[in-house]
């Protein structure tokens, strides 16, 4: 299954029926659901000052819900018109803007004690417009976040990074608008539970210049895939030690008639002519 | 729209005098919301009182304060009075014009959704 990111622009991918049909399939909803409660989890909230955080890529609401139980007053950017309708009719309480968050956004300095983003930021790496630059998109969306923070904010993005360039995008320009950081890996070992977790912090450790990726959860079984996975390395990296034999040469012969012999066939006897070097008079190929 | 986001939310075009943005009401509603009044007490330090009352005042309602009371804590009539104008009341239609005469650019509020995106010529 393709990418929704190679398909189209999220505000044409999001229209009215997928918005519909997002919010109604149940498996995405507790997909979306899980990592919201994961990525509020990392945000590790201090309820008693925490009073507004911004939600980038809000779409219908899911992780909005969340805050709100969490007794948190909440902003939601979206692209998507059609999601924001969704999450307009389920009376959702955070606020809800229409804003393409590559452009940038201006709210009042410092207003924000915190923001989250699930599922969204890998969408500021590709591009459908000529006129539009994912690293400039990158650079904007970061250094607005920076402004509207507080000191000492912390924002969590979970995304899907296609590839790492794409990680390397996001990070420098994180990096570059003055926050810190490390990406959180849950479940490392399996392809289809693995999640990325992009933690930022605003201010304090300034001085570090890249970012660590850190292990986050790893469930029981993960271990078990551990071993097993090491020990098909291992048959791997043994069968890659052994060199290719050339086709057709004396040593390939030799080693097919004796397979051959083993498999109990009828085998021509080895003499000094097997595997000869023959002229070949340009009569075969 | 609620005035929560209207008091923290800025002309998205320029960079100076792009704040409050000035709104201009078609339609509003007010969909009652429970009150909390802890979530109230600790918005109240984020808001910009003095925008917030003046954007009141000039939507109708003459009788909000000028500043926030002492003893806010215990002022319940304030605080209900503040939740109304924060979480209860909303702009289903109208827009909201950047103050700063030389942008003085207009974005439109659809079904209580502003729309802040940016022309490819005005990024």
């Amino acid at each position: 299954m393709s990418r929704p990111e190679s398909q189209l622009p999220p505000n044409l991918y999001y229209n009215e029926q997928e918005s519909v049909k997002y919010t109604n399939c149940n498996r995405i909803i507790n997909i979306q659901t899980q990592l919201s409660e994961r990525a509020i989890q990392l945000l590790d909230l201090d309820l008693d000052e925490c009073s507004l955080v911004l939600d980038i890529g809000c779409g219908s609401g899911i992780s909005g819900f969340y805050l709100t139980q969490e007794g948190v007053n909440w902003v939601g950017l979206d692209i998507s018109e059609s999601m924001l309708n969704v999450a307009q009719q389920e009376k959702t309480e955070g606020e809800l803007l229409l804003c393409d968050i590559g452009q940038g956004f201006k709210f009042r300095p410092g207003v924000f004690d915190a923001a989250i983003s699930i599922s969204v930021i890998q969408w500021l790496c590709v591009s459908f417009k000529k006129s539009e630059n994912p690293y400039k998109r990158c650079t904007a969306f970061f250094e607005s976040l920076r402004n509207c923070l507080k000191n000492n904010a912390r924002a969590v993005f979970q995304f899907y990074p296609e590839n790492n360039e794409q990680i390397n995008m996001i990070t420098s320009a994180a990096l570059r608008a003055g926050f810190s950081g490390d990406i959180v890996v849950d479940y490392p070992n399996s392809a289809k539970a693995k999640k990325l977790y992009l933690v930022l912090q605003l201010g304090g450790q300034s001085s570090k210049k890249t970012m660590d990726v850190i292990q986050g959860l790893i469930e029981e079984s993960d271990e078990e895939k551990v071993k097993v996975i090491g020990r098909q390395q291992k048959k791997i990296r043994k069968q890659k030690k052994q060199k290719k034999i050339s086709e057709k040469s004396k040593l390939w012969i030799l080693k097919r008639k004796e397979k051959q012999t083993r498999l109990g066939r009828k085998v021509k006897k080895t003499t000094k002519y097997t595997g000869r070097k023959r002229n070949n008079l340009g009569l075969f190929k | 729209m609620r005035l929560l986001v209207h008091n923290l939310l800025m002309c998205n075009k320029c960079d100076k005098n792009n704040y409050p943005l000035k709104i201009e009401v078609n339609k509003s509603v007010i969909m009652e919301l429970e009150f909390k009044k802890d979530a109230i007490l600790k918005l109240i330090p984020k808001l910009d009182f003095e925008v917030l009352s003046n954007t009141v005042r000039e939507l109708g309602f003459k009788q909000f304060p000028k500043q926030i009371p002492p003893n806010v804590e215990q002022d319940l009539a304030f605080l209900k009075d503040l939740h109304r104008v924060l979480f209860e009341t909303h702009i289903m239609d109208g827009q909201l014009t950047c103050p700063n005469p030389s942008c003085k650019r207009n974005y439109p509020i659809t079904n209580g959704i502003p729309n802040m995106i940016l022309t490819e010529d005005e990024q």
